[in-house]
């Protein structure tokens, strides 16, 4: 990976350094964080898929809203939360 | 006309336009930019906060583009969801304040398309991923967060799709393409030539490629991921001309992702909702609104072009977009069409040559899923076993609207975008004969939150068209 600049944000509570260019699913794949949301039937991982917000697999809270990680660009300091509704 | 930056507008959308275009990627740009040559007043829609669509994807910050140059009676209206049509007042958009309502005399559907993975044993495990998400990241953000690649399925996206990560300096383990080329392909050679300026861009993939020693394996397919919760390594293994894996040899190939691939099926939940007839491509493997001549679907007023029309790739999308802008420039401006109209004529007729043979040369194999366990996931949403979609087509049915009540494919959140293709899929490999159906389509097309509806001053659509699609 390329040197880049990062920004802080907050993952489920926890600062975490990310990258500061791109989307959220990209900041957060290159912090190496693995799991967006756990499935409900055979609790696996799920990232992202489609990168073009088809799939609704990348669906993270990010300050209150549920958002798509893959059409979101990263800003400092956002507040990011897992395990919300998957629909 | 003056140009402006295209700023988003602080308005929004209502029913002063002409014409309203739903998306901003190279069909609806062309719609709107070429009709507003004609004086009329256009307002340009788009899920995105800026104009250009997918393929043109930008780093979310960055330089501004050129392409952000719009005319001024063209007002662009970003971040906007489409939930579904009204007959009575258009669109219906979901903005970040509520719902909106965008009408004009000409509504124009330039949605484009959704990429489409059909499964294999082992493809919900992070790090799979299709050709536009690998895309998104490098052209979001220069770079890529997986150091082994091998990119897999059909299609000439895949060939972009490793040329892209090779320059990013991504290693590619290996590319396979399902394709089997032959002898009897030979025919489709005068027609290929006529997409000159494509295969150009192709052969500079193929160079990328070629250049850096990258395995090529033709007639191949990925039949299995491997790894705990993330991948690991891939198998791959020949396939026959139905795309069914022969035995014998099989290679394991270490990498940490996956791209997976075979082309594209046009947006068409809009049309579908809007109650527009539709028809079945066979060699595209996917549904497409009846059109006109003048790109006008069976809704009086409401146009498709683009992806979304039937997939045909960026360089006819917006020369369909083009041609309509200039049709609606005569429809509802009332001046004759020039020469333009007649060139972005005679060019599509010649691409349309060149999409057709690589549709054929690409079309996705019957046997595409014929690899997959039972036990793996059809529905990533529902996580609906493909046993179960194959056990409904056993048992006779057919029509996808049957198989998702049966089994729940096609329920989640994405509304069967996902998996739509994957249980046509599996109807046509068990029951070949089953005439194609379409899946229906309700409001809101687009997940929205109950708020949304709830709110007195957002009135939900009034006319609702709920039919029976005719094949």
């Amino acid at each position: 990976m390329k040197a880049a600049q990062h920004v802080t944000v907050s993952l489920d509570g926890q600062e975490i350094e990310v990258p500061a260019h791109g989307s959220i699913a990209f900041a957060l794949l290159a912090a190496g964080v693995t799991n967006f949301q756990t499935t409900a039937i055979r609790g696996t991982s799920r990232t992202l898929f489609c990168g073009m917000g088809s799939c609704y697999e990348c669906l993270l809270t990010v300050d209150g809203e549920r958002v798509r990680a893959c059409l979101t660009p990263v800003t400092p300091n956002m507040q990011i939360c897992r395990g919300g509704p998957r629909g | 006309m003056g140009e402006t930056a295209a700023s988003p507008s602080d308005r929004s959308p209502d029913d002063s336009a002409d014409v309203v275009v739903l998306g901003a990627g190279p069909a609806g740009l062309a719609t709107a930019t070429t009709a507003a040559s004609y004086g009329l007043r256009i307002h340009l829609v788009d899920e995105n906060g800026r104009v250009g669509g997918q393929i043109s994807r930008l780093p979310f910050s960055g330089a501004p583009s050129p392409i952000e140059a719009l005319p001024s009676n063209v007002t662009f209206f970003p971040r906007r969801v489409c939930v579904g049509w009204d007959a009575k007042t258009g669109f219906v958009l979901r903005s970040a304040t509520g719902l909106e309502r965008a009408s004009g005399r000409a509504h124009v559907v330039a949605v484009g398309a959704y990429e489409r993975a059909y499964p294999i044993t082992g493809w919900t495990k992070v790090g799979v991923m299709t050709a536009g998400a690998a895309q998104t990241l490098l052209k979001g953000s220069g770079s890529f967060p997986y150091q082994r690649v091998v990119v897999a399925g059909t299609g000439p996206l895949l060939l972009a799709s490793t040329a892209q990560l090779l320059r990013a300096g991504i290693h590619v383990v290996a590319f396979a393409d399902s394709v089997r080329l032959h002898a009897g392909q030979v025919r489709y050679a005068p027609d290929i030539l006529q997409g000159r300026s494509i295969l150009a861009e192709g052969a500079r993939y193929i160079g990328t490629i070629l250049r850096r020693r990258t395995p090529v394996r033709l007639g191949w397919a990925v039949v299995e991921v491997l790894g705990d919760e993330a991948v690991e390594a891939v198998r791959i293994e020949r396939v026959d001309q139905e795309g069914r894996p022969m035995g014998g040899a099989s290679q394991l190939l270490p990498c940490d992702a996956l791209i997976l691939s075979q082309g594209f099926s046009p947006s068409t939940e809009l049309v579908t909702q809007a109650g527009a007839d539709l028809h079945w491509d066979a060699v595209r493997d996917a549904w497409a609104p009846d059109l006109d001549d003048a790109f006008e679907t069976s809704v009086p007023g409401l146009f498709s072009v683009g992806d979304s029309a039937g997939v045909a790739g960026s360089q006819v999308a917006a020369l369909e977009g083009e041609l309509l802008g200039h049709l609606l420039g005569e429809r509802l401006a009332g001046h004759p069409m020039g020469r333009r109209a007649a060139a972005a004529r005679r060019s599509l007729a010649r691409l349309g040559r060149f999409r057709f043979a690589m549709d054929e040369v690409f079309k996705v194999p019957n046997g595409v899923m014929s690899a997959a366990d039972d036990g793996e996931i059809a529905c990533r949403c529902q996580e609906v076993p493909i046993g179960d979609v194959r056990d409904a087509v056993r048992h006779g049915l057919s029509d996808p609207r049957a198989v998702k009540l049966w089994t729940r494919a096609g329920m989640g959140i994405c509304q069967g975008r996902t998996c739509q293709h994957i249980v046509s899929a599996v109807t046509r490999d068990l029951s070949p004969n089953a005439r194609p159906a379409l899946a229906s389509c309700q409001f809101p097309i687009r997940p929205m939150p109950l708020s949304a509806l709830a709110d007195p001053k957002n009135q939900p659509p009034t006319t609702f068209s709920e039919r029976t699609p005719q094949v």
